[in-house]
């Protein structure tokens, strides 16, 4: 078993050494930028109170637990450690459990005088081998940065843990999945779930001491990530949830090689099915093929859309009482959007509904792009075989862009319109709805960019459009937080999307964002028909 | 006979990589023709030229008298085509693929389908991102013949097949033949090249080096002869247009010109053999004379 161990730990030493030195490197890099950034009280003050009235911040970062600088920086950071220690174990564990199986290596191994088990469990061990790296680097990083010895410790532990955790889960997935990337995708799905469960019990969670601090609601109970965040580093500090994820790697993992040595070699609970032998009538020409293919992509952009929805409907009471009783946050959270003079309420749902704007362009982006990735990817050679023509393929590719917008924004707007109504405000169904598809202009504009792109210097189309959009998101979404110049902020498409609901909503806007992508997109197939096709 | 294909003065660059400098290729109507020529040579850069999928740089070039790069859909529709390198939709099972595929040009023959698909011994059932080389392979072939075109382009069609498939594809090729299509078929494989085409292009460097029926260009090479004798080498050596003279135990081995035949043969009768085997140059051969003097001079600087 140490045998195996080692040699499971050679072959990947490269890879973990750079995921364990990665989440090392984030560790103190944070932690420095944090000390620098927010060196003094009343700057970490207005950071976490700006943060408790926001529960999208809440979703995406966790939630606050006082002013010293190891709290804020855990509240910062935490998260995202966890959540790649998680992917590396995920990775980790399929890679030598389901994935040497599928390539045989399983099969060399199992003839030798060795266990079935015995290979499983020196993944376990390598597993938490590298999770105990993974804890020692984060506990020396912070500790390097100043920051107090039990605290470090804590989050490295917990960090660690959450890894920890993910090897049992994975281990588990790896025997119910008969393919590796089945396997991976399941338990990385499991760590998105893991995240989101965070995210929503964090994001209800209740404020006290004036907004420092933020107690997780129950659904954060429910996840390994949710257990690393409470054991409250630098704060209200507490080891009791490590055992949670220590308990889940020793439970899944037993399960795991108890599986192991029930079932035969390359079997699984569920299989690759085999598919259609034949097409069924959607999947006729290319129009047919882009949305298949994007198909399951769009519901998940849709879900996270209802998500987001459901936030903006479901908190917005509760957002606007705890903001209520701070004017200075109240002031904060009017910087998020500048200029408004709308009502609070309104301001929280226009806030939430631009997150859901920039998911329905990540939604499009990914339809268009696809044009891009069957170019380079020597497809549409076969496609263009038949008779279609390269402006045929970037048209398809564009209206499914502009379908996976209107999806989006749909989930999003109705949701949050359902969720007001059981909240009690009927009369903002509707204008829920609006304030979603508000967003859609800004989504074209990016959507026919990266069109342009594509016609122009195809090989940059996927780079320069996700690249594109995460400026345009920054500068739209956070230019008023971090006082950016006016012009520098007006660069971004999402900047142009007025505040609905409000008082007084400028459409000239939109119709500029619709026309300007009509035009681009018109041109980008002109031009796309006039290139060479680029491997 | 029309000519299907016709270019004349092909020229391509790609920034400053000249792939195609003044590339000449004539197809008629009705004829397999082979397109051969070694690694980078131009083979598919020709190719995708003829389906408009790359516009020539200078030169002219019609696909059914049509141009292919302004009238790429039209064309389409009666063609035919095999990529060098055939990538799937890892989502989609091959079945799926060769449905889209063979849509683009009004959908499949389901009869004719079926057959292939058991011809080739296809599982159909698989999703692209298992498929290995040669399967893949299958659903660009089964696609390719399962609606009836007029012109069949096809690039390095048999690589990755075993020769069982590769026995299939041929039937294919004798069957499309039979029926009146035209096929272009490049290749390495030079036994495949002999046994199915009519007519021949060798291009080297972007450049067409030799054109015509196997039989033309047969004599521009050397036949080999085998012969069982005592009779020592010098009668041989001494006739021009033979080459390699060599003893091997109790052969004489050499290579003849066609025009040297004559006075071979007068000069076998003469001596006296106790046995003969005479082999026609292959294509290999041809290619070796083409490209082999090239090989020297590289090996040589
Ligand atoms: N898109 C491209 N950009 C730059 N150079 C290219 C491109 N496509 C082809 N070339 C170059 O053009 C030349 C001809 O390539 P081509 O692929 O046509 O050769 P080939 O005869 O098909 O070779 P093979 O037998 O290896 O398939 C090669 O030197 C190749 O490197
Ligand atoms: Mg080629």
């Amino acid at each position: 078993m140490v045998r195996l161990l080692r040699a499971q730990a050679r072959r990947d030493r490269w890879q973990l050494a750079s995921w364990i030195l990665g989440i090392g490197v984030l560790a103190i890099g944070s932690a420095a930028a944090v000390v620098q950034e927010f060196g003094d009280t009343t700057q970490r003050a207005a950071l976490l109170m700006l943060a408790s009235g926001n529960p999208a911040l809440l979703a995406v970062r966790g939630t606050p637990d006082g002013l010293s600088t190891g709290s804020v920086i855990f509240f910062e950071i935490f998260t995202f450690l966890a959540v790649l220690a998680a992917l590396m174990s995920t990775f980790l564990t399929v890679r030598h459990s389901r994935g040497d199986e599928e390539q045989g290596r399983t099969e060399l191994v199992g003839g030798t005088p060795v266990s079935r088990s015995t290979a499983l469990g020196a993944t376990l061990g390598l597993g938490a081998l590298a999770n105990l790296a993974v804890a020692i680097v984060v506990t020396a990083g912070f500790a390097a940065t100043g920051l107090p010895l039990g605290g470090s410790v804590l989050t490295g532990l917990a960090t660690g843990g959450t890894g920890l955790a993910f090897c049992g889960i994975a281990a588990v997935a790896a025997q119910v999945c008969r393919t590796s990337r089945a396997a991976n995708s399941l338990a990385g799905a499991l760590v998105g779930l893991a995240f989101v469960l965070r995210a929503f019990g964090d994001a209800t969670g209740t404020v006290s001491e004036g907004g420092l601090r933020v107690t997780s609601a129950w659904p954060s109970w429910l996840s390994p990530v949710g257990w690393g965040q409470q054991v409250h580093a630098f704060g209200h500090e507490s080891a009791a949830p490590l055992l949670l994820q220590l308990a889940l790697f020793v439970v899944a993992g037993a399960v795991a090689l108890a599986s192991v040595r029930r079932r035969d070699l390359g079997a699984g609970l569920v299989g690759d099915r085999s598919g259609r032998a034949t097409a069924g009538p959607a999947l006729t020409g290319t129009l047919g093929l882009a949305w298949r293919l994007q198909f399951s992509a769009v519901i998940g952009w849709a879900a996270g859309g209802a998500l987001l929805g459901l936030f903006a409907g479901g908190l917005a009471d509760a957002a606007v009482k705890a903001v209520q009783e701070d004017q200075a946050l109240a002031a904060t959270v009017r910087g998020l959007l500048s200029g408004s003079t709308s009502s609070l309420l309104d301001t929280f749902v226009a806030a939430i509904m631009a997150f859901l704007g920039v998911l329905a362009a990540g939604a499009a982006l990914q339809a268009v792009l696809r044009v891009r990735i069957e170019e380079a990817e020597g497809r549409a050679e076969l496609l263009l075989s038949g008779a279609v023509s390269k402006a045929r393929l970037l048209v398809d590719c564009l209206a499914v862009a502009v379908v996976s917008i209107i999806v989006v924004l749909l989930a999003g707007g109705v949701v949050a319109g359902l969720a007001f109504v059981g909240a009690g405000h009927p009369d903002r169904f509707g204008s829920s709805v609006v304030a979603a598809f508000v967003q859609l202009p800004a989504a074209l504009v990016f959507v026919s960019v990266a069109a342009l792109v594509f016609a122009l210097l195809p090989r940059l189309t996927i780079g320069l459009g996700w690249g594109l959009l995460a400026v345009g998101f920054v500068l739209g979404q956070f230019g008023g937080v971090f006082k950016l110049p006016e012009w520098l902020r007006n660069l971004s498409p999402f900047s142009h999307t007025p505040i609905v609901p409000g008082d007084s909503v400028d459409l000239a806007p939109l119709a500029a964002m619709v026309v300007l992508s009509i035009v681009l997109a018109a041109a980008s197939v002109l031009l796309a028909r006039r290139r060479d096709l680029v491997a | 006979m029309k000519a299907t294909i016709e270019a004349s003065g092909l020229a391509k660059n790609f920034g400053r990589v000249r792939a195609l400098d003044g590339l000449e290729l004539s197809v008629a109507e009705g004829e397999v023709h082979g397109f051969l020529g070694p690694n980078g040579a131009g083979k598919s850069t020709t190719l995708r030229i003829l389906l408009g999928l790359i516009k020539a740089t200078s030169g002219g070039v019609t696909v059914f008298g049509l141009d292919p790069w302004a009238d790429a859909v039209r064309a389409h529709r009666d063609i035919a085509y095999v990529p060098g390198d055939v990538n799937l939709w890892p989502s989609l099972t091959g079945g799926e693929a060769i449905d889209l595929l063979t849509s683009l040009r009004g959908g499949a023959d389901p009869a004719l389908r079926a057959r292939l698909i058991r011809d080739f011994d296809f599982d159909p059932r698989k999703k692209g991102r298992s498929y290995s080389k040669g399967n893949r392979q299958k659903v660009a072939l089964i696609a390719a013949f399962a609606r009836p075109a007029r012109l069949y382009v096809l690039d390095e069609p048999t690589s990755g097949l075993d020769p069982v498939m590769e026995a299939a594809f041929r039937g294919e090729i004798d069957r499309v033949k039979a029926q009146g299509a035209t096929v272009l078929l490049s290749s390495h494989i030079l036994s495949e090249v002999e046994e199915l085409c009519d007519r021949v292009t060798i291009i080297r460097a972007g450049k067409t080096v030799e054109t015509g029926t196997l039989t033309e260009l047969r004599h521009l090479t050397r036949t080999s002869f085998r012969v069982t004798t005592l009779t020592d080498a010098a009668a041989m050596t001494a006739i021009a247009g033979v080459h390699d003279v060599r003893r091997e135990a109790d052969h004489l081995v050499f290579d003849a010109d066609t025009d040297a035949l004559r006075p071979v043969l007068q000069e076998l009768a003469a001596i006296g053999v106790a046995g003969l085997t005479v082999s026609p140059p292959s294509l290999e051969e041809l290619f070796l004379r083409h490209y082999g003097d090239e090989r020297a001079r590289e090996v040589a600087n």
